[in-house]
């Protein structure tokens, strides 16, 4: 040893062992460090599905914000940057299959961080309840106009084979899944991409309406609403850190992702909002009748021929939702299960596949079912389908307040506290919890209200269970992947047993 | 990271700074917290979190189970130059432990590097713990000295090489021997060698000895490749 060395040349000629470095981590069962830059950035672009988003969200916009329908957009999605930057925070310093519910749980503690694992069930389980949905009813306004009646049979049928694939699809690998729901939701916003830019055309001199640039008659809670249905469009964009386990460099590639889906996106929905909300003006279509507004668009310019290709494309986008919400929820499922807040079967993976089947097992014939039966009875109108959105938008602003709340503690816990992040993310949080509010407030007096009492009993539920997974013994909660002997310089401390699976 | 896709000419101080901040975890040693890190750098703590953040996200520092504190990364010595060895499978060494209980003898299992050069590298992955080897240094310096180089050096030999094994008797210790097989991976490249340390009686029923390693070097291909 050259004792004029570097501190640097010292260590690496003789590295002093690591406490608390293992050869496995908690999180082993899952495929380790295979899964690239374009796999994570699928996984949240998908569970996004900004084909779909941008295809359906405008019309719910107008009939909840009326002229604020563009502001409504514009300020969802000025408000999920924050929130992208706060979880950040986390995502940059921990990688865990448990993602949001994790990151709570190093900064609130364990009743903080269950509540979010509630409010993301919720939100990933109704989000894929409601693309599955979609997929059926998209099927079924199809062939009603292809004149072959409006049976079930086939609906029910097409969904049922959705939510088998994506069970299957999911039991494979995540790189299957990510590859395959890439390509689908490439080929839905290209589509999507097309039709905008032709309607911009089509709309001449006066691209924005000035209405909608400033409006005359707003009110405050319609635009609360909007901005909420607004950040429903980007939701999912979190869910490439469920995957951080599995990821190559997961520090490095799911900040990333976590920045650029929403930005991307967020052009996105703000182009498709403006060019559709000018567009409805301009055609006369009626929103709170119209099942399928976007077609009526696309047939007053013109290019009718693109609506069932559109539709192809929006019903290809929902099932590449479909399948990144449920892979983001069996993930949740797992890192509970590795806590002990949920049976420990939900944290076991396939030995060959690496995927947690029991919770893809015990998850998907929900998620499928819900759907199945909605059909199957004829509940299928828009205030049905949009129950499920309700659940779902009020699980994931759930999750986000609490996570965003939970950087400030967290970054003084570990000795990193800076007052820039900790303030944007408390900025963040009051601003969620303020909408989350409001909307359930609104969404309580309206059609939907149904949706409000399913979410407060998901929560009910919830917290109920953890209370009695509480008794039963100590929880250690806010399991994350550690870094295991071979990525640390002095190996493991303890002597190397069973290597296990790494 | 103001500069999308990593640090340019224009800032070398950043790149100066984090080299001077993995200078300073390896002299504190693992576990290091962020705030001493910019207290004894006198680094502003945002300055010092960040490159630290940026450290730990290209694996040159990894953060410890608590989180609070940093260790190297096994990345930083590819800043050396050096491979650090991996650790032996599981597999490998249950075999070594099966032949070292059967066989009344050394069995060391030595690892190569760059073989088919005119430089390759030995190491010893595992040694017999009741049979020490004596001349260590000399084995991984002058590769012609002992067995385990040789089959080395017999790579680069296409007459050598067909032989599949390397001997050397009576000429490190007079009495004694050794010999070893190699052990290949799935392209046929040289990774390891197992060596059977025993008396010059032993080794001169050639046959015999190579009988008592093969199964056990038929069963550490299997392991190495299934790594």
């Amino acid at each position: 040893m050259n004792p004029r060395g570097s501190a640097l040349d010292q260590a690496i000629a003789d590295p002093p062992p690591v406490t608390g470095v293992r050869d496995t981590s908690p999180m082993s069962g899952l495929h380790r460090r295979s899964l690239g830059f374009p796999g994570l950035l699928a996984q949240s672009v998908s569970a996004i599905a900004p084909c779909a988003a941008a295809a359906t969200i405008p019309a719910m916009l107008v009939t909840a914000s009326g002229d604020g329908a563009l502001w409504a957009a514009v300020l969802g999605a000025g408000l999920t940057l924050p929130v992208a930057a706060a979880i950040n925070q986390f995502t940059k310093r921990v990688a865990t299959a448990g993602s949001l519910y994790t990151f709570t749980a190093k900064g609130l503690g364990t009743t903080a961080a269950f509540l979010c694992g509630v409010g993301m069930i919720l939100g990933y389980a109704f989000i894929a309840m409601y693309s599955l949905a979609n997929i059926g009813l998209q099927l079924s306004n199809l062939l009603a106009a292809l004149g072959f009646g409006t049976g079930v049979l086939v609906p029910v049928l097409c969904v049922l084979g959705c939510g088998t694939a994506c069970a299957v699809v999911m039991l494979r690998g995540v790189r299957v899944s990510a590859r395959l729901s890439l390509l689908v939701e490439s080929v839905a916003v290209a589509v999507l991409v097309g039709l905008v830019v032709v309607l911009f055309l089509g709309q001449g001199r006066q691209p924005i309406a000035r209405d909608l640039l400033a409006p005359q008659h707003l009110s405050f809670a319609g635009l609360v609403t909007g901005v909420v249905i607004a950040i429903t469009a980007f939701v999912g964009f979190e869910s490439a850190a469920s995957l951080s386990v599995e990821a190559r460099r997961p520090f490095a590639a799911v900040p990333r992702v976590l920045i650029w889906s929403p930005i991307a996106t967020g052009v996105l929905v703000v182009a498709a909002t403006s060019v559709q909300t000018t567009g409805f003006r301009a055609a006369g279509v009626a929103l709170d009748q119209d099942s399928a507004p976007v077609h009526a668009l696309s047939s007053f310019y013109g290019v009718g021929w693109i609506s069932p290709i559109l539709d192809c494309g929006v019903a290809a986008s929902f099932f590449a939702c479909a399948l990144a919400s449920s892979t983001a929820l069996v993930r949740v499922l797992l890192s509970m299960g590795i806590d002990g807040v949920l049976p420990a079967a939900m944290s076991r993976t396939h030995p060959k596949f690496r995927t947690p089947h029991l919770a893809i097992g015990v998850s998907m014939p929900i998620v499928t079912a819900v759907p199945l039966v909605l059909l199957a009875v004829g509940v299928t109108s828009k205030t049905a389908v949009g129950i499920l959105l309700v659940v779902s938008a009020g699980g994931y602003v759930l999750a986000y307040t609490l996570v965003c709340l939970a950087v400030p503690f967290f970054l003084r816990r570990i000795g990193e506290f800076t007052l820039g992040p900790a303030a944007v993310a408390l900025a963040a949080a009051i601003g969620l919890a303020g909408c989350l509010l409001v909307f359930l407030g609104t969404e309580w007096r309206g059609p939907r209200s149904a949706g409000v009492w399913l979410f407060l009993l998901g929560v009910a539920l919830g917290l109920a269970a953890f209370r009695r997974a509480r008794q039963r013994g100590a929880l250690l909660v806010g399991t994350h992947d550690t870094p295991i002997g071979a990525e640390v310089l002095g190996g493991a401390a303890t002597v190397p047993g069973d290597r296990g699976p790494e | 990271m103001s500069t999308p896709g990593g640090i340019g000419g224009r800032q070398p101080k950043a790149v100066l700074s984090a080299l001077v901040v993995l200078e300073e975890v390896a002299a504190c040693g693992p576990g290091v917290s962020a705030r001493e890190i910019s207290r004894n750098l006198a680094m502003p703590r945002a300055t010092a979190y960040r490159l630290l953040n940026l450290l730990v996200q290209q694996e040159y520092l990894v953060r410890t189970p608590d989180l609070s504190g940093f260790a190297l990364g096994s990345k930083v010595t590819e800043l050396a130059g050096m491979a650090t060895p991996a650790p032996l499978p599981v597999a490998a060494l249950e075999v070594l432990e099966q032949l070292r209980g059967n066989i009344r003898g050394g069995v060391h299992l030595a690892g190569y590097l760059r073989t088919g050069t005119t430089r390759p590298r030995v190491r010893i992955l595992d040694a017999d713990p009741d049979y020490p080897i004596e001349h260590e240094q000399m084995i991984t310096s002058d590769l012609t000295t002992s067995a385990i180089g040789r089959l080395a050096l017999a790579e680069s030999d296409a007459q050598a090489r067909r032989l599949g094994y390397a001997l050397q008797v009576d000429e490190l210790r007079p009495g004694s021997g050794c010999l070893t097989v190699p052990i290949r991976d799935r392209r046929g490249t040289l990774i390891a060698g197992l060596t059977l340390s025993t008396t010059s009686a032993r080794l001169r029923d050639l046959g015999d000895a190579l009988g008592l390693l093969t199964p056990g070097r038929e069963r550490l291909e299997a392991a190495f490749t299934d790594r």
